[in-house]
């Protein structure tokens, strides 16, 4: 089963650490990328830059208008993702438990990803 | 699944699990001679399809098989040698010497292959890594074959072949034929792999991804070689048989658009009756000669749906039997499932019904989308269609299968309830009439007293399509485009449409459809605005009126920045025209935020429908996109002729205060913080009544339009 696990966070949570912790903060998401490499889970992943670069893109007036900024206003912004393809939701869960953001205010989101095959009915 | 020659991928295939016996027979070490082998086969791939097949194929694959191992070896303990130069320690033995306790093994090819099978399969991998390796090490499949049957990216398949053949040299899994004690149950899981191999590309078979349904075929073959070396096995013979059975239906399972379909409704012509005789006569065979296992009874169950020609000559009882039996001996929620099914076709859908009400506590089904479709379908042939509409929708959403979800989803649109009347449409009449300056055209459906919907920004009478259907089984829906829009041509030249003149058209269509009984209206944005002008001046013709979120600008406490807006919008039309004047009024809403109004989460004369394309990811709901195509040639006389008048527009509050007709403001529980929004709330406030809250935003009528519809009639109907 493919899942998503969509990264939330705090803007500006890394700029609160010291730089101790914010290299200690990296190593982990290295060392859990690492690990989902080496466990032949991991699928895909990326992350995004800041929320304030974003332009989003809604139908006004019958028109798309254009602002500057993300989708949402909310104190967790989508920050990246992680696809993995492990053997059930119980491990999805487990690996985005893990995940640092988590402890900073953030939050992990998993999600089944949509799959083109079809059982016979 | 491989662009080469078949002929010469089949042989390849067919030879790789001898050769990779014969090596790690000579050598151990699993996971170098499998690396071996695989280079082997590549440089066969390469060379046979142009210099010919060898004479000796096996003795060609593994005498390369075997150079390639000898020169990996010597590059790694040359490696290790240079390593170890500055360093303490022996260096370790070449493991082409042999590796200790190391047997030559016993048997022939024959047993390589089982040897393998259980090697790949071994209790210690996990089913992904059983999988792959079995692909790979059996199957002779390439790393980026497997990865592209699998949707993973190809290192993702090589980290997971690599992490099993580590794995097996971790527990000290040895390359020998399983002790009689192990024999059954390592079967099983070889079994089990075989079956999921199937299954992942059965389940495909109807998608566009021919590699992944080659899967198909690749587990009929291993399956096929396995019952060649084990011919008196009953569950081999009842694997085989079941996948034969169930692969006899590929042509008939999908529609040629990809939608499923049931195994009831197939057309059976198109089943492939050699592979259900050879399964019929596999699986009968193995029952009259082995203890039935779970296998086996599942290919039976499939060989009496392949015996019945037509679906109405299915032996039912035989098939409930049949699984009372299976249910017996390899119990699971599935076979229950499935079970159910066939007792509603004996016994009817009340007693299958009965049986999976035994299955609402199980766990290992929670969140499982096959119970409910399941009960939904018994639902349905119980002839309770709400309850089994519910059930398909709950499939629906707990599915992660796209053309399970295609289905589903078709089953609740068709159980949907008709309209009143045995109709699923209203007809819709269509007219126009003459008014001084245009002629406008309108819509009329339904029956009933008359509700007259007036659209505001570039909208015409089609954006209330979905508003009206609704409603038209209580009232007689009206609806209009406005002068200068889309099908209301003018008369002359453009020019600034006042709220008069608006006004007077809904008055005027009103005496045509209305008479002289008062109606009940709805206007959206502008629309909205034009309700209130007409329930000041023509009091007698409205009994209620639900103005949603007009724009009264003027309302709110920064009306003065909003006149500036205006002002540069009439002035940039002048020069720059439509476009560039638009930009500037969509500005003006971005540009709110700091400018004493809340902050604007979003804006517009007519705002963008929330929380619509969830399920295509696509934040713009597609009904309305479509709509406001249409609606772009409005644009120019929106911006150009009517927003200045409307931004401008000052209600008469004190009429309205004292009009005989009920006036209910009305705003989207989205919309909060909108300029609308709270223009509409301030307005209330004058007026002295709450606003009534609607589903959606600015422009929920067309994202809910039954919700919106509910609550219409709700506030229409009160008071």
């Amino acid at each position: 089963m493919k899942y998503m696990l969509l990264i939330y966070n705090r803007p500006g949570f890394a700029e609160e650490l010291s730089e101790q912790e914010r290299t200690a903060v990296f190593g982990e998401v290295d060392a859990l990328m690492r690990e989902l490499t080496e466990s032949g889970e991991l699928v895909a992943g990326q992350a995004l830059a800041d929320p304030s670069t974003a332009r989003t893109i809604r139908l006004r007036v019958g028109q798309p208008a254009i602002t500057d900024g993300p989708f949402m206003e909310s104190k967790e912004q989508f920050g990246g993702y992680v696809t993995v393809d492990c053997d059930n939701l119980e491990r999805a869960v487990e690996i985005a438990a893990r995940w640092p953001d988590v402890r900073f205010g953030g939050a992990m989101e998993v999600r089944a990803v949509m799959d083109e095959s079809g059982t016979e009915l | 699944m491989t662009t080469l020659d078949p002929d010469v991928g089949d042989l390849l295939r067919g030879l790789a699990p001898r050769v990779l016996g014969r090596l790690v027979g000579r050598h151990g070490q699993f996971d170098d001679c499998e690396d071996a082998v695989q280079e082997a086969l590549l440089a066969a791939a390469m060379q046979w399809p142009r210099q010919g097949v060898p004479d000796n194929p096996s003795a060609w694959l593994l005498t390369v098989a075997d150079r390639r191992l000898t020169d990996e070896w010597r590059r790694s303990q040359a490696r290790r040698d240079r390593e170890a130069a500055g360093l303490t320690g022996e260096p370790e033995h070449s493991p082409a010497e042999g590796t200790p306790g190391e047997q030559p093994p016993a048997g022939g090819a024959e047993d390589d292959t089982l040897k393998l099978l259980f090697l790949c399969c071994h209790p210690a991998l996990s089913p992904s890594s059983q999988i792959a390796l079995t692909l790979r090490a059996v199957g002779g499949l390439s790393t980026t074959q497997i990865a592209q049957a699998f949707l993973v990216p190809e290192a993702t398949m090589a980290q997971r072949i690599s992490r099993a053949k580590q794995r097996i040299k971790a527990t000290g899994a040895r390359f020998v034929m399983a002790p009689a004690s192990e024999r059954v149950q390592r079967l099983q899981a070889v079994l089990q792999v075989l079956y999921l191999i199937f299954n992942e590309g059965y389940t495909a078979s109807s998608g566009p991804d021919l590699l992944r349904a080659e899967l198909t075929a690749e587990a009929i073959r291993l399956t096929r070689a396995l019952h060649e070396l084990l011919p008196n096995d009953g569950e081999v013979t009842g694997l085989l048989a079941l996948m034969l059975l169930t692969d006899a239906h590929r042509a008939a399972r999908a529609g040629p658009d990809g939608a499923l379909i049931p195994l009831v409704a197939q057309d059976r012509t198109r089943w492939n009756r050699a592979a259900i005789d050879e399964g019929i006569a596999l699986v009968t065979g193995a029952l009259t000669r082995s203890p039935p296992g779970p296998y086996q009874l599942q290919a039976a169950i499939a060989a009496v749906h392949g015996e019945a020609v037509r679906a109405e000559d299915t032996d039912w009882p035989q098939i409930v039997a049949l699984y009372q039996l299976l249910a017996r001996i390899a119990p699971n929620p599935m076979i229950t499932l499935n079970q159910a099914v066939a007792v509603a076709m004996v016994d009817g859908p009340r007693a299958g019904l009965a049986l999976l009400a035994l299955l609402d506590e199980d766990q290992r089904l929670a969140g499982n989308h096959r119970l409910a479709a399941v009960r939904a379908h018994l639902l349905e042939r119980a002839g309770d269609h709400p309850a089994a509409r519910d059930a398909y929708r709950e499939a629906t959403r707990l599915t992660t299968s796209r053309p399970e979800q295609r289905y589903l989803e078709s089953q609740a649109v068709r159980l949907a309830p008709a309209q009143p009347g045995g109709k699923t449409m209203e007809s819709t009449r269509t007219d126009t009439l003459k008014v001084p300056g245009a002629t406008l055209y309108y819509e009329v459906q339904g029956s009933g007293s008359v509700l007259l919907l007036i659209c505001g920004g570039i909208y015409d009478a089609r954006t209330y399509g979905g508003l009206a259907q609704q409603l038209a089984d209580r009232y007689t829906v009206v609806a209009y485009d406005r002068r200068g829009n889309s099908r209301s041509p003018l008369d002359g030249p453009p020019e600034q449409l006042s709220m008069t003149v608006q006004a007077d058209d809904a008055h005027r269509l009103l005496n045509v459809v209305a008479g002289d009984e008062p109606a009940d209206v709805f206007g959206n944005s502008s629309g909205a605005m034009i309700g209130l002008e007409l329930a000041a001046r023509h009091p007698e013709q409205v009994r209620a009126l639900v103005a949603h979120e007009p724009p009264v600008f003027e309302m709110l406490p920064n009306r003065d920045y909003w006149r500036e807006i205006i002002k540069s919008v009439e002035d940039t039309f002048a020069k720059e025209g439509a476009g560039p004047a638009m930009q500037v009024f969509n500005a003006g809403f971005g540009g709110e935020q700091g400018q004493g109004g809340a902050p604007a989460n979003d804006g517009g004369a007519q705002g963008p429908p929330e929380e619509s394309g969830s399920e295509t990811g696509v934040p713009v709901d597609k009904h309305l996109t479509e709509i406001s195509k249409a609606m772009e040639k409005n644009m120019e006389f929106f911006i150009g002729y009517e927003t200045p008048p409307v931004a401008r527009y000052v209600p008469d509050i004190a009429t309205l205060h004292e009009s005989s007709a009920r006036v209910v403001m009305a705003v989207g529980e989205a919309s909060e913080g909108t300029p609308m929004y709270r223009a509409t709330v301030a307005l209330a406030q004058q007026l002295g009544v709450q606003p009534a809250v609607f589903p959606g935003d600015h422009g929920g009528f067309a994202v809910h339009p039954d919700a919106f519809a509910a609550k219409l009639h709700d506030v229409l109907s009160s008071a």
